[in-house]
C-alpha cells in the first residue's frame, strides 16, 4: 500500500515537474532564443567537483551555412598558471587544489556524428597554447540557416578555490562560466560574412553570448540550499541523501547558481518581482538594506527605462572568505558583499546591490559584448549606479558619510579618473583585453561615468533620459554596439536641440570615448580697475560737462584651459550688488577673456557653476573668490591640532 | 592603602597643582604649533582664490582634499617628514617633563625652577629608562603584529570569529601595554627617590613592587587611563554636537579643544601623584615588615648566641 502511494506520489511529481519545465514563463518570447541549454549537474561537495550532462540547441538565425561551432570553455582559465587570465592575474596557485578546470568527456550531434575527438582549443584573441578557454567543434553536417543543431554534451567540473566569481570556499560554493557555451555567431558591420565571436577568457574582460532558454536541474547534498538563474520550478529530495532543484530561465544570456548549506532566505516583493535574498547568518542584520536598495533599483530604473520583465531576482551574499564571487552580475541572480557591523554610513552595500542590479538592464537585457566593448555595459550602469545612489542617498554623501567625513559617488569615479598617473594613457572604447586590471577600472568604469555626466551636462537631464530609454527599448534583448549608442544620441540631440552642437554629437565621442584627450579650466586671472570719468563728453546731443565723481571699474576675467578636448562651459561672473552674468566658453581656444565695464567690481567667478563638465581634472581652480572664508582654514587647523597633540601625548606617555 | 584611597589621594594632590600641568601643556601647544601653523599656511596658499574651501566647512569633503593634495603633493610629504620629527622631539620632550612632574610631585610644591630642576636632573636617568620601554613596547607591538598575521592566516568560519580573535590580540597587547607602563612609572619614582642611574636594575626592582602590589597597581593604572578616554568622548561629543560649521563655533571648539588637552596633561599627573602616593605607602609598609623581620631574624641570632655562651659557660 505504501509502495503504491510513494509510485503515485512519484508520478505525480514528475508529471507536476515536466509541466512547470514545459509551461513557458513568458506569453510570448522576449528574444530570439538562439541557444538554449538543458542542464543536468551534480555538485559533490566533498570533492569539489561537479559531474553534468547538457544538450545544446543553437539556432542558425544567419544567413551563412555553418561548418563549426565554437564554444566557451571558460573554467579552463584556472586550470594552469599560463592561461591568458592567469598571466594577467598574478595567481600563486602551487598545487592541484589551487586550480580548477572542465573536463569535456564526450561531445556528440543529437541523432547525428561523435565529435569528442574532433574539437581542438584554439586562441583567437592572442594565440596562447596554453589558454582552453575557447573550444572549435568542426561539424561534418553543416547547419543551414535557419536550421537547428543539438549538441550532447557530458562532461566534469573541477572548481577552483573562489577566484574572479568561481569556485569554492569551505561549504559555499559559486558556479559561474562553468558549461559549455555557444560563442555568438554574429555578421560584421558590412553584414557580407559571418564568423562565431568567442573571445578567450582575460583577467579583465566579461562575457558575450546569445539569449536563449535554460532548463537546469542540480543535485547538491541534502543540506544545501541553492540560488540560480531564473525561477525555482521545483525541488525534491532524493533517497540518496541529495537533494534537486530545477530552475527555469527564458530570454536569458547565461545561467550561475550558488549552493551553501549555511545561507538564510529571505523573501521580499516589489510589484510582480520576488526579491530573494541568501543571506551569511552574520549578515542577517543588513537584510533590509539589501532589500531596500533593490527596491529603490528597480523603481528607478523602471520609471527611466523600462520594466524589468522576469519574475525573480535572486540576491547571494557570499561569506567574507568568499569575496571574491562577490559584486558580480548574471540574469536575475546577482552577487553583493559586505561584512558584519558594517556601519550604515559606509554605503558599499547598497551601492553593490545597485550596481548588479543595473546590470540586469545593461548585460542581462542590453547585450553588448561586455570583452569587446566593456564600457557599453559598465560605463553605462554605473552612471545609472551613481544616479540611483545619490537619489537614495543625497548626492553629497552618495559613496559614505561616516565620522563627518562624506564622499559622492560622482566624485568617487571624478576622483579615480584624475588621479591616474596618465589620465591619456587609453581611450574608454578599446576591448577589455587591452587594459590593465587598474586602468579597466579607472576607464572603463570611472572615466565612462563622468563621460555620460558631461554629456548629460551638454545636453541637458529630459534629453538624456530620453537617449537612454530610446537606447533601452530599442535594443533590449538585442546586441548592440557603440555606434547604436551614438546614433541614438545623435537622433534624440537632433530631435530637441537641433543643430545647436553641430551636425550631430559625433566630435563629443571622437574626443573621448574614441580619443584621449582630457581637460582642465582655470581661471588665469581676474582684475577691477578703478577708473574714474572726467572731461567733456557728448550727453543727450549736447556738449557738457559731465560729473568727474562717478567712478566706474573695469573689470577683465582671463581664463585658461589645459589640455586638447574641448567641451563647452558655462562662466558665471558675480558683481559685488549680488548681480549675475553668464557667459558661454566654447572651449575651442586655450585661453578666454571677458571685460566688463560697470560701477561693481567682480567678487567672484566660477567656471561650470552647474558641474556639468565632469571632465575636468582639476575642480580646485575653477573659481576666483575676491574674499576668501577663513573659517575653513581655521577648522582644518584645528583638526590638525587635536590630530597632532593628542599623537605627541600618547606619544610621551609611553615614556 | 587600598585603591580608592591612592585614586583620591592622587586626585588631591593633582589639584593642588594645576599650574604643574599648564606648564606642561604650553610647552606641548608649543611644539604642535610648530607643525600646525605653517599648516595653516600652506592651507592658506594652496587653496589661493578658490571657492573650493568652502566646501569643508559643512562638513570634511574628501573629494576636496583629494584634489587639494593632488595639486600640493609635496605639501603631504613634507609634513608627514615634519610630524615624525615633532614626535621625535616629543618623545625625548616627554622624559624631560616627566622628570619635572615627579619631582614636583615628591616636593608636593610647584614652582618653575623645581619643575626644570627636576626635568634637569632626572632626564638622563630616565632616558636610559625610555629607551629600554621604549624597545620592550616595540617588541610588543612587533608580537602584537604577528599574532594579527596569524589571525588573518587562520581559518576562521565567519568575520564575526576574527573579530573576536582580533579583539582578543588588541586586548592581551592593551594588558601587557598597562603592565610595562605601570612598571616603568614606578622605576621612574625609584630612580627619583634613591638617585640612581641604573635603569635595568630599577626596572626589575619596579617589576617586583608591580607583581607584588599587581592588583593594587595594575588596576590604579587601568582606573587611570580609562579617565582620558571619558575626556575623549566627551570632547568628540561636543564637537560633533556644536559642529565645525561657522566661526563661532569654531572659537569654541578651539577653547573646549584647549582645556581638553590641559585636562590630558593634568591626568597624566593625576596618574602620577596616585601611583606615586601607592608607591610611597606600600613602600614604607614593605620597608616596616622588611626590618622587622630583619629585627626578629638578629634578635633571635642573638638569643641563640646568647644560649649559646651561656651553654659553654656552664660547661
Amino acid at each position: 500500500m505504501k509502495t503504491k502511494h510513494s509510485f503515485i506520489l512519484l508520478i505525480m511529481t514528475m508529471l507536476h515537474t515536466s509541466m512547470v519545465f514545459s509551461q513557458p514563463l513568458f506569453p510570448e518570447p522576449l528574444s530570439q532564443r538562439v541557444a538554449n541549454y538543458k542542464i543536468n549537474v551534480e555538485l559533490d561537495a566533498d570533492d569539489h567537483t561537479l559531474n553534468a550532462e547538457s544538450v545544446v540547441e543553437w539556432i542558425n538565425t544567419s544567413k551563412d551555412t555553418v561548418s563549426e561551432a565554437y564554444f566557451h570553455l571558460y573554467m579552463n582559465a584556472f586550470k594552469n598558471s599560463e592561461t591568458t587570465f592567469m598571466q594577467k592575474q598574478n595567481y600563486n596557485g602551487n598545487k592541484e587544489s589551487d586550480f580548477g578546470w572542465i573536463d569535456i568527456k564526450s561531445i556528440r550531434r543529437k541523432n547525428g556524428s561523435e565529435l569528442t575527438l574532433k574539437t581542438e582549443f584554439i586562441s583567437p584573441d592572442d594565440g596562447n597554447v596554453n589558454d582552453q578557454t575557447v573550444m572549435r567543434v568542426p561539424l561534418e553536417i553543416s547547419v543551414l540557416p535557419g536550421d537547428t543543431a543539438v549538441f550532447e554534451f557530458a562532461f566534469k567540473v573541477v572548481l577552483p578555490p573562489i577566484i574572479a566569481r568561481s569556485g569554492y570556499s569551505k561549504d559555499y560554493f559559486f558556479v559561474g562560466q562553468w558549461f559549455p557555451k555557444l560563442g555568438v555567431y554574429q555578421h560584421d558591420k558590412t553584414g557580407s560574412t559571418g564568423k562565431w565571436v568567442c573571445n578567450q577568457y582575460h583577467a579583465t574582460s566579461e562575457f558575450f553570448a546569445d539569449f536563449g532558454t535554460y532548463d537546469v536541474q542540480i543535485t547538491t547534498p541534502s543540506n544545501y540550499y541553492t540560488g540560480a538563474t531564473g525561477v525555482l520550478a521545483h525541488r525534491q529530495t532524493n533517497p540518496d541523501s541529495t537533494i534537486t532543484f530545477k530552475y527555469k530561465a527564458e530570454d536569458v544570456i547565461d545561467f550561475a547558481w550558488t549552493a551553501s548549506p549555511r545561507f538564510v532566505l529571505l523573501e521580499d516583493q516589489w510589484k510582480h518581482i520576488k526579491i530573494k535574498l541568501l543571506i551569511q547568518p552574520e549578515h542577517q542584520e543588513q537584510a533590509e538594506r539589501h532589500f531596500s536598495a533593490a527596491k529603490k533599483t528597480f523603481e528607478y530604473l523602471e520609471n527611466k527605462l523600462g520594466k524589468y520583465p522576469y519574475s525573480v531576482l535572486t540576491i547571494i551574499d557570499p561569506p567574507v572568505s568568499g569575496n571574491a564571487s562577490g559584486g558580480m552580475e548574471y540574469p536575475t541572480l546577482i552577487t553583493a558583499g559586505t561584512i558584519a557591523k558594517l556601519p550604515k554610513g559606509i554605503h558599499s552595500v547598497e551601492d553593490v546591490v545597485v550596481h548588479e542590479l543595473g546590470h540586469q538592464y545593461f548585460m542581462a537585457m542590453i547585450a553588448s559584448n561586455e570583452a569587446d566593448e566593456p564600457w557599453l555595459d559598465e560605463g553605462i550602469n554605473t552612471y545609472f549606479n551613481v544616479k540611483i545612489m545619490n537619489q537614495i542617498f543625497g548626492e553629497s554623501s552618495s559613496s559614505f558619510d561616516f565620522l563627518g567625513m562624506k564622499m559622492s559617488a560622482l566624485d568617487m569615479h571624478h576622483d579615480t579618473y584624475c588621479a591616474m598617473e596618465n589620465p591619456e594613457i587609453q581611450p574608454i572604447s578599446l576591448s577589455a583585453k587591452n587594459y590593465s586590471i587598474g586602468n579597466y577600472f579607472n576607464l572603463v568604469y570611472s572615466k565612462a561615468t563622468c563621460v555620460l555626466f558631461t554629456l548629460e551636462g551638454i545636453v541637458g537631464e529630459l534629453v538624456m533620459d530620453e537617449i537612454m530609454k530610446t537606447y533601452f527599448e530599442r535594443f533590449k534583448f538585442r546586441h548592440p554596439k557603440t555606434q547604436d549608442f551614438i546614433s541614438v544620441v545623435n537622433e534624440i540631440v537632433k530631435k530637441h536641440h537641433d543643430n545647436k552642437f553641430g551636425q550631430n554629437m559625433n566630435w563629443f565621442f571622437e574626443q573621448i570615448v574614441f580619443g584621449t584627450e582630457t581637460v582642465d579650466y582655470y581661471v588665469k586671472q581676474v582684475s577691477n580697475i578703478r577708473k574714474t570719468r572726467f572731461g567733456m563728453f557728448d550727453k543727450q546731443g549736447a556738449k557738457s560737462l559731465e560729473e568727474a565723481k562717478s567712478a566706474f571699474y573695469v573689470s577683465t576675467v582671463k581664463l585658461g584651459k589645459h589640455g586638447r578636448l574641448t567641451i563647452p562651459v558655462t562662466v558665471e561672473i558675480v558683481f559685488a550688488d549680488g548681480s549675475k552674468k553668464t557667459k558661454t566658453w566654447d572651449g575651442k581656444t586655450q585661453q578666454k577673456v571677458f571685460s566688463f565695464k560697470g560701477t561693481k567690481k567682480i567678487v567672484r567667478v566660477q567656471i561650470d557653476p552647474e558641474k556639468n563638465n565632469r571632465l575636468d581634472l582639476n575642480s580646485q581652480n575653477n573659481s576666483y573668490y575676491h574674499e576668501v572664508t577663513k573659517a575653513p582654514f581655521y577648522k582644518l587647523s584645528l583638526i590638525s591640532l587635536f590630530f597632532i597633540m593628542n599623537l605627541m601625548i600618547i606619544f610621551t606617555a609611553l615614556l | 592603602m587600598n585603591l580608592p584611597d591612592a585614586y583620591v589621594r592622587g586626585f588631591k594632590i593633582a589639584f593642588r597643582l594645576p599650574r604643574l600641568a599648564f606648564l606642561a601643556y604650553t610647552i606641548f601647544i608649543a611644539l604642535a604649533l610648530l607643525i600646525v601653523l605653517p599648516f595653516h599656511g600652506s592651507l592658506t596658499n594652496g587653496f589661493g582664490q578658490s571657492g573650493e574651501i568652502r566646501k569643508l566647512l559643512t562638513s570634511i569633503d574628501i573629494s576636496v582634499l583629494f584634489q587639494f593634495f593632488k595639486n600640493n603633493d609635496i605639501l603631504l610629504s613634507y609634513f608627514s617628514h615634519q610630524l615624525l620629527w615633532i614626535l621625535g622631539i616629543s618623545w625625548i620632550l616627554g622624559i624631560f617633563i616627566n622628570g619635572g612632574i615627579i619631582r614636583v610631585l615628591t616636593k608636593q610644591r610647584f614652582t618653575v625652577s623645581n619643575f626644570f630642576t627636576g626635568a634637569a636632573t632626572n632626564f638622563f636617568r630616565f632616558l636610559g629608562l625610555g629607551i629600554f620601554t621604549t624597545i620592550l613596547h616595540i617588541v610588543f607591538i612587533l608580537c602584537a603584529f604577528a599574532a594579527m598575521v596569524l589571525v588573518f592566516e587562520t581559518e576562521f568560519t565567519n568575520e564575526i570569529e576574527l573579530y573576536n580573535r582580533i579583539f582578543i590580540v588588541l586586548g592581551v597587547y592593551f594588558a601587557f601595554f598597562v603592565l610595562i607602563q605601570s612598571i616603568s612609572d614606578y622605576a621612574k619614582f625609584i630612580m627619583a627617590l634613591y638617585q640612581s642611574n641604573n635603569c635595568f636594575k630599577r626596572f626589575f626592582q619596579a617589576m617586583r613592587f608591580v607583581f607584588k602590589h599587581f592588583l593594587k597597581t595594575y588596576f590604579l593604572y587601568l582606573m587611570l587611563v580609562f579617565v582620558p578616554f571619558i575626556a575623549l568622548y566627551f570632547y568628540i561629543t561636543f564637537q560633533r554636537d556644536i559642529g565645525l560649521s561657522s566661526m563661532t563655533a569654531i572659537i569654541a571648539i578651539f577653547f573646549i579643544q584647549q582645556i581638553y588637552f590641559w585636562l590630558r596633561i593634568w591626568f597624566r599627573v593625576w596618574i602620577f601623584a596616585s601611583q606615586l602616593e601607592l608607591y610611597t605607602v606600600e613602600y614604607i609598609h614593605d620597608e616596616k615588615v622588611r626590618s622587622e623581620k630583619e629585627r626578629r631574624i638578629e634578635w633571635d641570632r642573638k638569643a641563640k648566641q646568647m644560649e649559646k655562651e651561656i651553654e659553654e659557660k656552664k660547661q
